[in-house]
């Protein structure tokens, strides 16, 4: 029997069984474009309606890992976030078999043509920087959307270039993947440390603190910030100690005058004595305002970095027309 | 420098402090297994004297047939997954010695217990799933696991999970998808629903209910994140 196919609405995306009909017989595959956490990602065609959305597909082994604690959570907190415009929205969740008889989940998002890491790189490979008012309207939308999540109790824990949607036409930024989140509002003992791709990683999180906060997905912004303007990440380690040592060798090895505790992170040692670069010549082409804001997101002290909420105050916003974003 | 502003809810969760859900006791493991046990008994028990009642009605009229009313897909669907949960093994152990086990062997936090509590509570108003004997073992078991998947960073896989829990790996497994659409995913449980759920405990303790804790506990059964709130306006008094 074939099971009558349910019209997602934006506030409450269903999740149903494909019943009889296996879960893509719904909608035509036309490109793979990708891989988040957990799975491939497809363009597909929805074949009822005709829209164009993206199709997250996780295969569920049998028996050992059952649904993947990724997949579970980033479910779960899209149902939560997806009502904010910049978060990437999730139309439907389906169940459904594979060729082989294996279980298989389908999350059908929103499609979006592009994500900040194409964008940045197809400027690169023209060597133009990309303009000024650009950046600062995804840096706009990138802290509304960090603050909404932040508001709601979740870390994204992830940010980075690639997990930010985005449309060329109209310059609409969008937070996704989050696969690596997780809620902050139940208590537990200790959180992973093998969370944030490493060049987005926050120097706690590198120093082994397992309690940390939202200041990690901040520093992640920061990070994000300095490489819209420079087309180039700004901390490009490639271990966690080298991501440390680039850290500290551009931004001054933290003592425990700026950052007081430091010291006692698991993970501390004796470091070279680096003295701290001017922003300026680290990230050339910013505003005063710019520099200020920036500095504020890569501030060592997790305490001490600006809340999303209290980055979307700062004058380096004061001409963006934010009625529109 | 003082702050005269009350601290937001979202400064509740802003900043976890390094002992979190290690230093209360209210929050240490034999205290919850044991308030959950006694609470979920008393559930049982009201359930399955609801269905026995029920069941009386159904001899009553015989013609009723509610339960094979296909006329929603969904509904049905639902059914379905709710009924994967009946049957089979009754647990043979008392309630409180099964829930242990989880503590024991996957070395559960006393946090995953009570969001598990929470989650059967989802349950019971959204899918209308009541814990009852027939069920007890399975819905334990899933609502467990899908809590540590949820709040833990680390977890142990489906198939130790299902041999602390008496299970098979594959039958778990199934049972996982099952509970998670029941639930609808939603699986959140945020920072004031939680401390309601603390509370509820709390009462369950002070009252005694039907399992008597050691009054020299002293502490009031209080989550973390309450009582960081409490020291947040002591501070700003």
């Amino acid at each position: 029997m074939a099971t009558i196919q349910n019209k997602p609405t934006p506030t409450a995306p269903s999740t149903t069984t494909g019943g009889g009909l296996r879960a893509m017989d719904l909608y035509e595959k036309l490109e793979k474009v990708g891989e988040g956490t957990y799975g491939k990602v497809y363009k597909a065609r929805e074949k009822a309606t005709g829209r164009i959305v993206a199709l997250k597909k996780t295969r569920l082994p049998e028996d050992d890992e059952g649904v993947p604690p990724t997949a579970l959570r980033e479910v779960s907190l899209l149902r939560m976030l997806s009502q904010d415009p910049h978060v990437v929205r999730l139309l439907d969740l389906k169940q459904g078999v594979n060729k082989e008889g294996q279980t298989i989940l389908y999350l059908v998002f929103e499609y979006m043509d592009t994500d900040l890491k194409k964008f940045i790189r197809g400027y690169r490979a023209n060597h133009e920087k990309i303009p000024a008012q650009t950046v600062k309207i995804l840096m706009y939308q990138l802290c509304k959307g960090v603050g909404f999540v932040h508001g709601r109790g979740v870390l994204h824990r992830d940010l980075k270039p690639h997990n930010l949607l985005m449309d060329r036409k109209t310059m609409a930024l969008k937070i996704a993947d989050l696969g690596l989140s997780r809620a902050i509002t139940v208590p537990v003992k200790k959180y992973t440390h093998e969370i944030l791709t490493l060049w987005y990683r926050a120097p706690e999180v590198l120093l082994g603190a397992t309690h940390y906060s939202t200041p990690v997905d901040i520093w992640s912004v920061g990070c994000i910030f300095a490489e819209l303007v420079t087309n180039q990440p700004l901390f490009p380690g490639d271990s966690e100690l080298q991501q440390l040592l680039h850290i500290f060798k551009l931004l001054g090895t933290p003592n425990e005058e700026m950052w007081p505790g430091v010291g006692k992170l698991p993970n501390w040692h004796v470091y070279p004595q680096w003295k701290p670069t001017k922003l300026s010549t680290l990230v050339p082409g910013l505003d005063s305002d710019g520099y200020d804001l920036l500095e504020k997101m890569l501030a060592y002290e997790p305490g001490k970095r600006v809340s999303a909420k209290k980055a979307l105050e700062h004058p380096y916003f004061n001409d963006v027309n934010k009625e529109v974003y | 420098m003082a702050t005269s502003e009350l601290p937001s809810e979202s400064d509740a969760f802003a900043f976890p402090c390094g002992d979190d859900g290690t230093t209360s006791p209210a929050l240490s493991p034999p205290v919850v297994i044991s308030v959950l046990a006694s609470i979920l008994e008393r559930h049982i028990a009201l359930n399955e004297r609801a269905m026995a009642a029920a069941s009386g009605l159904d001899q009553s009229a015989p013609g009723d047939k509610d339960d094979d009313d296909d006329s929603d897909p969904a509904a049905a669907a639902a059914r379905k997954r709710a009924r994967a949960f009946d049957g089979g093994t009754v647990l043979d152990m008392s309630l409180h010695a099964f829930l242990e086990r989880f503590s024991r062997y996957a070395h559960v936090s006393p946090q995953v217990y009570v969001v598990a509590y929470a989650y059967l509570d989802r349950l019971r108003r959204g899918a209308g799933v009541r814990v009852v004997r027939a069920n007890a073992q399975r819905l334990l078991t899933t609502a467990i696991l899908v809590a540590s998947k949820f709040v833990e960073d680390r977890n142990y896989r489906n198939s130790y999970f299902a041999a602390v829990g008496g299970l098979a790996a594959a039958e778990l497994s199934a049972l996982e998808l099952d509970f998670l659409f029941l639930m609808q995913f939603r699986l959140n449980v945020c920072a004031g629903v939680f401390r309601s759920y603390c509370r509820h405990l709390e009462r369950e303790v002070s009252h005694g209910g039907w399992y008597r804790v050691d009054r020299r506990l002293g502490r009031p059964l209080v989550c973390a994140g309450e009582a960081r709130a409490q020291q947040r306006q002591a501070a700003a008094v």
